[in-house]
């Protein structure tokens, strides 16, 4: 089981190759997560003709891209460049829904959105959450979305909140539940503050604001280590041991044999509370059935494909940089022309003297080139947390797009 | 002065409604020319009132439904009540906002529907069309020309295509792809250096600091029965429980503390916490992003953090560092030395063009 497969993390600050459009960045996505078809998708031996021709149409259509792009409100600005601080391009919030997207690529079941509001307004928030929900009602996805001061409507569109304190879980539930459990606990929510808000400052110490200790069975604000334990005796932390306990899931897969060696292995310990659930696991998954084919695929590209999409993205940032393959030029034929005036009828100079006349010209290029790598690293590094590809064909792509072209030394 | 700076931003940004402006301008200028001094900045709400033709003002109103066409409203804030005090604090109540032509008033019709209690059900009317509306010509793999004109066929047309359609995906798509996630007692720990300063200087003070904390701990361990005497509150730093404890280089803290929790797939999750409440460390574990160490009871020189407890997906739960470890190591073994040799190579070849340029300069100069 191949963990990225299942799992997308959407992170918190947007690293895109700034000279690539919106749609090209959502393709190389797409092909580097799926291979480049829809067909991966389908559940194995169950591949007939009208699914095959299912899954052209899908390839053909470009269904997940358009449907990102739609979902995400930028098919106005599909052809645009994404740019970044220095390069002109789309909007910071279409950025942020470009990282959304990105991560969207790859149908994957479950994705982790890592307050994805960072720099938006509510109702920009509220539409990507909207689409983000829409989708995964449809699709039967599971979407966990960390968010900071969402506003009450964007709140109302989740299903269950999730409410941490300190590391502990203080309520997990039913959004309609929320203000009920806290009520019946002694807190109150004023009328002139959002629900978020409200919710999210209990746990601290400005909870005490909110705390009426004539409606409440305990006498005084309560930490969070009590809040805690509460929750831990409450119908909802019920609720979802019984869901983990009893196995309502008719999706159940066996664990592979990697899986059973290793926890079963000496250098690892589990409590004893810890292990005798996990032999309740197993033996309730004695019948359930293999991991699917399509999650345990580690590289979805094979060699030749990987280095050519590789390539073609270096090949496409390169020449897009126009202005810095014109300044390098007019730079090294300004240097070629004042050491040609040094050299000019001076005395022999031997192969090695010219040669390092040139590294020298060639060196100021890299200390630039070095900074460039630092910014492009920050891309390749969420490429790489995604699992995309193998760093070989990064690396490879990469040299080729660093060989020394006429022009430009990057 | 006035007037005539509003008439040329009028007659700039709005052409249509330019006659009835100036004359709302004219009297208004007119009428309050004393108290114009006084009054709210003019230019400003006049920006505010003369939008872009594009945009589309929507103010928000709990009572009633939300109004597409609010320019020609009423409470609109136009140049003729600007020295009225009471329009100037509406002006702060009802903001003018701008949305795309598609999208108004979705997010004030949600607030409506909010303010009168209705939850918004999310998965009633399908919006998706299939197709990019009017987009340029696809090109690249596997978007045939065939393909691309029955793009621009398509086009505005909804959802309904064959096999194109979300409900068809599904299907086909089958029930493998339903994910449930359990999170079963997940603890995760990361090691803090006690007391310790957490910025390294020059001056290394880690031995005094080593020092002081030994000898803090053996005392605050004699100690630990006289204050379980006293049954004081829990005291907020770290205390010694056993001897072992005392000589401990790091203490464990936890980030993430018996977490048990269900994802069920076709549901939606909101994560809230206060700041440093363990959000994010939550969603890379269900990521699988944290660095763990794999052997918790193996001796090391650094304490690296590690974890306890599962996470499962549909019961089978995620190996640490299986190939996450080894792709981490090769990046960073790869691509650090590779851009560390490039740089390092660029500053002593300098050193070397340096010594070479200078004596070449020497040998010209001495002819």
């Amino acid at each position: 089981m191949i963990l990225p497969n299942i799992v997308s993390f959407v992170a918190q600050l947007d690293n895109h190759a700034p000279y690539l459009t919106v749609k090209e960045t959502f393709d190389f996505a797409f092909q580097c997560r799926t291979g480049g078809t829809h067909s991966n998708l389908h559940a194995a031996g169950e591949v007939d003709t009208t699914s095959n021709d299912l899954s052209g149409n899908l390839d053909n259509n470009n269904f997940t891209e358009n449907l990102t792009i739609e979902g995400l409100d930028l098919a106005h600005v599909a052809n645009t460049f994404v740019g970044n601080d220095d390069v002109r391009g789309i909007s910071g919030g279409q950025r942020r829904r470009v990282t959304v997207g990105e991560m969207m690529q790859g149908q994957n079941p479950v994705a982790c959105a890592d307050e994805i509001s960072t720099g938006l307004d509510a109702a920009v928030t509220y539409d990507i959450v909207h689409s983000i929900v829409d989708f995964s009602k449809k699709a039967m996805t599971t979407r966990i979305i960390s968010l900071l001061q969402p506003g009450p409507e964007t709140v109302s569109l989740f299903d269950e909140i999730v409410m941490l304190a300190e590391g502990q879980v203080v309520f997990a539930g039913p959004i309609e539940e929320v203000l009920e459990y806290f009520s019946a606990l002694g807190y109150h929510q004023p009328a002139t503050m959002d629900v978020a808000d409200y919710i999210q400052s209990i746990p601290t110490p400005d909870g005490a604001l909110f705390f009426d200790p004539e409606t409440s069975p305990y006498d005084s604000h309560m930490p969070v280590e009590q809040l805690a334990s509460i929750f831990l005796e409450s119908p909802q932390h019920q609720r979802i041991q019984d869901k983990i306990r009893n196995n309502v899931n008719p999706n159940m897969w066996k664990p592979t044999k990697s899986a059973t060696k290793k926890s079963t292995s000496s250098s690892f310990k589990p409590k004893s509370s810890q292990k005798m659930d996990e032999e309740a696991v197993y033996e309730l998954t004695a019948n359930a059935k293999p991991v699917p084919k399509q999650f345990k695929i580690l590289y979805q590209n094979s060699f030749g494909r990987a280095m050519m999409l590789n390539c073609k993205r270096h090949f496409t940032l390169w020449y897009r940089d126009w202005g810095f393959i014109i300044g390098k030029m007019f730079e090294n034929i300004g240097m070629a022309v004042a050491t040609g005036g040094i050299l000019f009828g001076q005395a022999k100079i031997s192969k090695d003297g010219i040669e390092t006349f040139q590294d020298i010209f060639t060196n100021e290029n890299q200390q630039q080139a070095y900074e460039e790598s630092q910014k492009t690293q920050k891309v390749l590094a969420a490429i790489y947390g995604a699992l995309f590809m193998t760093t070989f064909h990064i690396l490879l792509g990469e040299f080729v797009g660093d060989f020394n072209w006429p022009g430009s030394t990057r | 002065m006035l007037s005539s700076l509003s008439m040329l931003k009028g007659s700039l940004t709005e052409k249509q409604n330019e006659g009835e402006e100036e004359k709302n301008e004219e009297t208004n200028s007119n009428n309050n020319e004393d108290a114009a001094d006084g009054a709210p900045d003019p230019v400003r709400n006049e920006g505010t009132a003369h939008n872009d033709a594009e945009s589309i003002e929507v103010v928000p109103s709990f009572g009633g439904a939300s109004n597409p066409h609010a320019k020609s409203a009423p409470p609109a804030i136009t140049t003729s009540s600007i020295n009225t005090p009471a329009s100037a604090a509406s002006d702060l109540e009802s903001p003018t906002r701008k949305f795309p032509q598609d999208r108004r008033g979705s997010y004030f019709a949600a607030q409506i529907e909010l303010a009168r209690g209705a939850k918004q059900q999310a998965a009633t009317t399908p919006t998706y069309p299939s197709v990019l509306p009017g987009g340029e010509e696809p090109r690249g793999r596997g978007r045939s020309r065939t393909a691309a004109s029955a793009l621009r066929e398509s086009s505005f047309r909804p959802i309904d295509l064959e096999g194109t359609n979300l409900q068809a995906f599904q299907q086909y798509v089958g029930t493998d792809r339903l994910v449930q996630v359990n999170l079963r007692k997940y603890s995760y720990h990361v090691p803090v250096k006690m007391d310790a300063p957490s910025i390294k200087t020059v001056l290394n003070q880690s031995v005094f600091y080593a020092a002081f904390e030994f000898f803090r701990r053996v005392h605050l361990f004699c100690q630990r029965e006289e204050k379980a005497l006293q049954a004081s509150a829990a005291s907020p730093t770290w205390e010694p429980v056993s001897t072992s404890d005392v000589f401990l280089p790091f203490h464990q803290k936890a980030i993430l503390k018996d977490i048990t929790l269900c994802f069920e797939p076709g549901k939606t999750y909101l994560i809230l916490a206060p700041p440093g409440g363990g959000k994010t460390t939550l969603l890379k574990a269900i990521a699988g992003l944290l660095h763990v160490d794999p052997n918790p009871h193996k001796k090391k020189k650094k304490a690296q953090p590690h974890q306890t407890g599962r996470i499962e997906f549909n019961g089978v739960s995620h190996e640490v560092r299986s190939q996450r470890m080894n792709m981490d190591i090769v990046v960073e073994l790869v691509v650090k030395t590779r851009y560390l040799w490039r740089y390092e190579r660029t500053c002593l070849q300098s050193l070397s063009h340096m010594f070479v340029l200078g004596s070449i300069a020497i040998y010209i100069l001495s002819g």
